[in-house]
C-alpha cells in the first residue's frame, strides 16, 4: 500500500498548484485590445516604431449598455487611445506597459491597421511576425492600410457602433460583402501572399473621411467641439503591394475587377447606360459571380485566361420605349459582360504597372508548368507586366424583379 | 510482468496506438515534411511513413507470435541466452528512456512556448511524469481504459475543428502534385517515420491481448487510421495556410486549429484540443513508462515494488528532460539527427535480426 501513500504527494502538490501560480491573469486586470495600429515615425532619437491601441473601457461600456439610447455615458468616450514607440514592434509593444495599469490582452482584436507611409517605406516583412507571436493574437484580424497614419486614424470618430474597432469589424465583415468595392484580407491571407513567390500582398483601404452629414451622435458633438468638422472612415477601394512594399492602390472599380477576378464579388450593383432610340439607365444587382483561372503555354509563353460567369437581375428598369423579352434581357447580359471585362483588364493593368501580382497569376503557372516557373520565378516581377491576359465574360439575367413594364408617364 | 494477468482486446489495443503515436505526431512531424516538401508533405506523411510503420508492425508481431503468451524479456531470453538478453534489455531501456526525455521535453517546450510562457517547464514536466508514472504502475489495463474515454473525445474534437476550417481551404494550394523528386519525399519521411514506427511497443503489448493473434490487426489498423489522420492535416494545413507560410510555422496544427471558426458564432476552439492533446501525451508517457518498467523488472530480475524502479527512473527524468536540451532548437536537432537513426535500429533493426536468430536457431513456434 506504498502507492496509496505514495499518491497523496502529487495530490498536495497538485492542490496547490489548484490556484495556478505563474500563467494567471484575473479579468479585472485585463486592458482588452481592440484595435493595433502601427507605424514609423521619426523621434529626436531617430526613427522609431510606433504601436497605438483602441483599448474598450469597461466602466464606459457598461454605462453605455446602461443608459437609454446609448448615449455613451454622457459622452464619455467608450475606447481609450494608447500608444508607444520602440526600437523594434515587439520592444514598442512592451513599452506600452508602461502606461497601462492593466495587462494587455489581444484576444478580442478585431483589425490591424497600418500607416500608408509605413506600409510604403518599411517592409511588411519586418511588421507581420510579431502578429504571429502575440500569442492571444488571432490570425482573423483584417489588415487595413489606412491612407493617414494609424495613429492618426485611430484617433478618429466612428458613427454608428461602440468603437472605431467594431466599426470597422462591421463594414469588413458585414457590409462590404453588400458591395464589392473593398477588399477584404486577414492576417494569414496578407501573410501567405507575402511569403508566396507568385503572389502579391492585397489589403483593405481604410479612408478617413469628413462627412457630409451634420454631426449626430455624442461622441461626436464631444470631438467635434474640439475639431469642428466631422470624420468617420470608410473602406474604400483596396492597397496593393508588390513584394514587401506598399506600392499603390486600387480604385473601387478596379477593386471590384480584381473581385470578379478572383470569383469574390458577392452582390454589387452595376449601372448601365444603354444606348438605343433613347438613352436611359438601368441598373442590374449582380448576386452570384464565379471565375476560373487557367494557364496555357503558347509558344513556351504562358498565357492567362480568365473565365468569369455572373447571375444577376435587373434591380432598377427606367423609363425607355421597349419591351422587355428574352432577347433585351440578352443584350443587357452582354453589355454588363463588357463593362465587367472593362473593369477586370483596368484592375489588371494597374496591377501590371505597379509590378503587383495580385491575382496570383505566377502561383497559376507554378501549379500548371512547374518546370517552367522555376526558371522565371525570381525575376516574376519584371515578367509578369508582359504576361497576355485574356478575359471572358458570361452574365446571366434571370430576371426584372418587382417592375417587370418600364413606367412611362403619359 | 504478470504474465497472462492483464489482458486487454485488439480493439484497446488499437485505440492505445493511436494515441500513443498521434498524441505527437499530429504536432510535431507535419513541421518537418511540410517545412521540406510544402503541398506533397502528405505523401511523406501518409504513404511512405505508413509503409515503413506497417513494417515495423509486420516484423514486432511476427516476433511476438512466434513465442505467444511470453513476455519480451521471457522470449530474448529464450532466443539469446541468459546473458545477452540482459544487453538487449539494457539497450532498449536505453532507447526509450531517450524517448522519455524527448516527450518530456516536447511536452513541456511547447507548452511554455505555444500557451504559459510564464510558467517555468519544470512544472509541466513533473506534472507529466508524476501522472504518468501511477497509471504505468497501476498496468496496462488502467492506461488502456484511461485511454479509452479519452481518445473519442480528441478525435470528435479534432473532427469537429477540422471540419469547420474546409470553409477556408484552397484545394489548388495542393498544386502541383509531385513538384518534389522522390529522394527529396523520402527524406521528408524520415522524422514522421519515427514517430509512427513507434507502434513497435507491440514486442511488448502483443503478449497482453486476449486473442494475440490480433496483434497485427491492432497495429494495422492503427497504423492505417493516423496515416490518413496525418494526410488530412498535412492537406488541411497547406490548403488552409498556403504552400510558402504553411513552411514557416513552428506548430502548423496548432495554427490551423486556431485559425478554425464555427460560423461567426464559435472561435478559438484551441482550449479545448489542447486539454484533450495534454491527455493524450500523458497517455503516452504512461506506456512508455510502463514498458520501461517491464524492461527493468525483467532484465534485472527484479521481483519487489515496482515503485522503487519508477521513483529513480522518474527522478532521473525529471532534471534529464529540463537540462540534457539547451534550446527547443536542440531538440529538433536532435530528432531529425540522432533520434531518427536511433529509431531505426530499434524499431526495424534489431527486431529482424531477433527474428532472424529465433528462424536460425529454431526457436518458437512457426505462424
Amino acid at each position: 500500500m506504498i502507492s496509496r501513500k505514495l499518491l497523496l504527494i502529487p495530490l498536495g502538490i497538485l492542490l496547490l498548484l489548484q490556484s495556478g501560480c505563474w500563467s494567471k491573469v484575473e479579468v479585472e486586470n485585463l486592458a482588452i485590445v481592440s484595435a493595433v495600429g502601427i507605424d514609423r515615425i521619426e523621434t529626436e532619437d531617430g526613427s522609431k516604431w510606433q504601436i497605438t491601441l483602441e483599448v474598450y473601457l469597461p466602466k464606459a461600456m457598461a454605462a453605455a449598455s446602461g443608459e437609454e439610447g446609448g448615449g455613451r455615458g454622457g459622452g464619455q468616450s467608450a475606447t481609450w487611445i494608447t500608444s508607444s514607440v520602440g526600437n523594434t514592434l515587439q520592444e514598442a509593444a512592451n513599452n506600452l506597459s508602461s502606461r497601462t495599469p492593466r495587462i494587455l490582452f489581444y484576444a478580442h482584436t478585431h483589425c490591424v491597421i497600418i500607416g500608408k507611409e509605413t506600409a510604403q517605406k518599411e517592409k511588411l516583412t519586418d511588421i507581420l511576425p510579431i502578429f504571429f507571436g502575440f500569442k492571444e493574437f488571432r490570425l482573423r484580424n483584417h489588415v487595413l492600410i489606412s491612407e493617414k497614419s494609424a495613429f492618426e486614424t485611430l484617433s478618429s470618430v466612428w458613427e454608428l457602433e461602440d468603437s472605431l474597432a467594431d466599426e470597422i469589424k462591421d463594414l469588413t465583415d458585414e457590409t462590404s460583402l453588400r458591395l464589392s468595392k473593398a477588399v477584404v484580407a486577414d492576417l494569414k491571407e496578407v501573410a501567405d501572399a507575402l511569403v508566396s513567390s507568385g503572389r502579391d500582398v492585397i489589403a483593405s483601404k481604410l479612408e478617413v473621411f469628413e462627412t457630409p452629414e451634420p454631426v449626430s451622435s455624442g461622441e461626436q458633438e464631444k470631438q467635434g467641439q474640439q475639431n469642428q468638422e466631422a470624420q468617420s472612415v470608410r473602406l474604400h477601394g483596396s492597397a496593393v503591394f508588390s513584394g514587401d512594399k506598399l506600392a499603390g492602390f486600387f480604385d473601387d472599380h478596379e477593386t471590384r475587377g480584381y473581385l470578379f477576378a478572383k470569383g469574390d464579388v458577392k452582390v454589387t450593383v452595376i449601372p448601365l447606360q444603354l444606348d438605343t432610340d433613347s438613352v436611359f439607365e438601368c441598373s442590374v444587382r449582380i448576386l452570384r459571380s464565379t471565375s476560373k483561372t487557367s494557364m496555357k503555354m503558347q509558344k513556351g509563353q504562358p498565357q492567362i485566361e480568365l473565365k468569369i460567369k455572373t447571375e444577376g437581375h435587373i434591380e432598377e428598369l427606367c423609363p425607355g420605349d421597349y419591351d422587355v423579352d428574352t432577347a433585351f434581357l440578352e443584350k443587357i447580359g452582354r453589355e454588363i459582360s463588357h463593362e465587367i471585362e472593362k473593369e477586370v483588364m483596368a484592375s489588371v493593368e494597374k496591377a501590371k504597372s505597379l509590378k503587383a501580382d495580385v491575382f496570383g497569376f505566377g502561383q497559376s503557372i507554378y501549379r500548371k508548368d512547374p518546370k517552367y516557373w522555376h526558371q522565371i520565378a525570381e525575376n516574376w516581377r519584371d515578367h509578369f507586366p508582359e504576361l497576355p491576359v485574356k478575359v471572358e465574360v458570361e452574365t446571366i439575367i434571370r430576371r426584372t424583379g418587382a417592375v417587370s413594364k418600364p413606367f412611362k408617364s403619359s | 510482468m504478470r504474465n497472462g494477468q492483464i489482458e486487454i482486446s485488439w480493439g484497446q489495443l488499437s485505440l492505445l496506438l493511436i494515441t500513443l503515436v498521434g498524441s505527437t505526431a499530429l504536432l510535431f512531424a507535419p513541421t518537418m515534411s511540410i517545412g521540406a516538401v510544402k503541398q506533397d508533405a502528405w505523401i511523406s506523411l501518409s504513404i511512405i511513413a505508413t509503409v515503413y510503420a506497417l513494417a515495423v508492425i509486420w516484423i514486432t508481431t511476427k516476433l511476438a507470435l512466434r513465442f505467444e503468451r511470453m513476455t519480451f524479456g521471457q522470449y530474448t531470453k529464450l532466443i539469446l541466452g541468459n546473458w545477452l538478453f540482459r544487453l538487449v534489455g539494457v539497450l532498449y531501456l536505453a532507447y526509450i528512456i531517450i524517448i522519455l526525455l524527448v516527450i518530456a521535453r516536447e511536452f513541456g517546450g511547447f507548452l511554455s512556448a505555444a500557451f504559459m510562457s510564464e510558467t517555468p517547464m519544470v512544472v509541466f514536466i513533473f506534472t507529466l511524469l508524476v501522472l504518468a508514472a501511477f497509471a504505468a504502475v497501476g498496468g496496462l489495463e488502467v492506461i488502456a481504459r484511461m485511454n479509452q474515454f479519452l481518445l473519442p473525445l480528441a478525435i470528435i474534437s479534432l473532427t469537429l475543428t477540422f471540419v469547420f476550417t474546409l470553409t477556408d481551404v484552397d484545394p489548388l494550394n495542393l498544386l502541383p502534385f509531385f513538384d518534389h523528386k522522390p529522394i527529396e519525399l523520402l527524406e521528408a519521411s524520415i522524422v514522421p517515420a519515427a514517430f509512427r514506427g513507434e507502434v513497435f511497443v507491440l514486442l511488448w503489448l502483443v503478449c497482453c491481448l486476449k486473442k494475440p493473434r490480433d496483434g497485427f490487426k491492432a497495429g494495422a489498423v492503427a497504423v492505417i487510421f493516423l496515416g490518413v489522420t496525418l494526410a488530412i492535416d498535412a492537406i488541411l494545413v497547406v490548403g488552409v495556410m498556403g504552400q510558402e507560410l504553411a513552411t514557416k510555422l513552428t506548430f502548423p496544427t496548432l495554427v490551423l486549429i486556431r485559425y478554425a471558426r464555427m460560423g461567426m458564432v464559435l472561435n478559438r476552439v484551441e482550449g479545448l484540443v489542447m486539454a484533450l492533446w495534454v491527455a493524450g501525451v500523458i497517455v503516452k508517457s504512461s506506456v512508455f513508462l510502463l514498458i520501461a518498467l517491464i524492461t527493468m523488472k525483467e532484465t534485472f530480475s527484479w521481483k519487489r515494488n515496482s515503485w522503487y524502479l519508477m521513483l529513480p527512473l522518474i527522478l532521473f527524468l525529471i532534471p534529464g528532460a529540463l537540462y540534457i536540451f539547451k534550446s527547443d532548437e536542440q531538440v529538433v536537432w536532435f530528432l531529425e539527427k540522432v533520434i531518427t537513426g536511433l529509431s531505426l535500429v530499434f524499431q526495424l533493426i534489431l527486431p529482424t535480426i531477433l527474428l532472424l536468430t529465433a528462424l536460425a536457431r529454431k526457436k518458437g513456434v512457426k505462424t
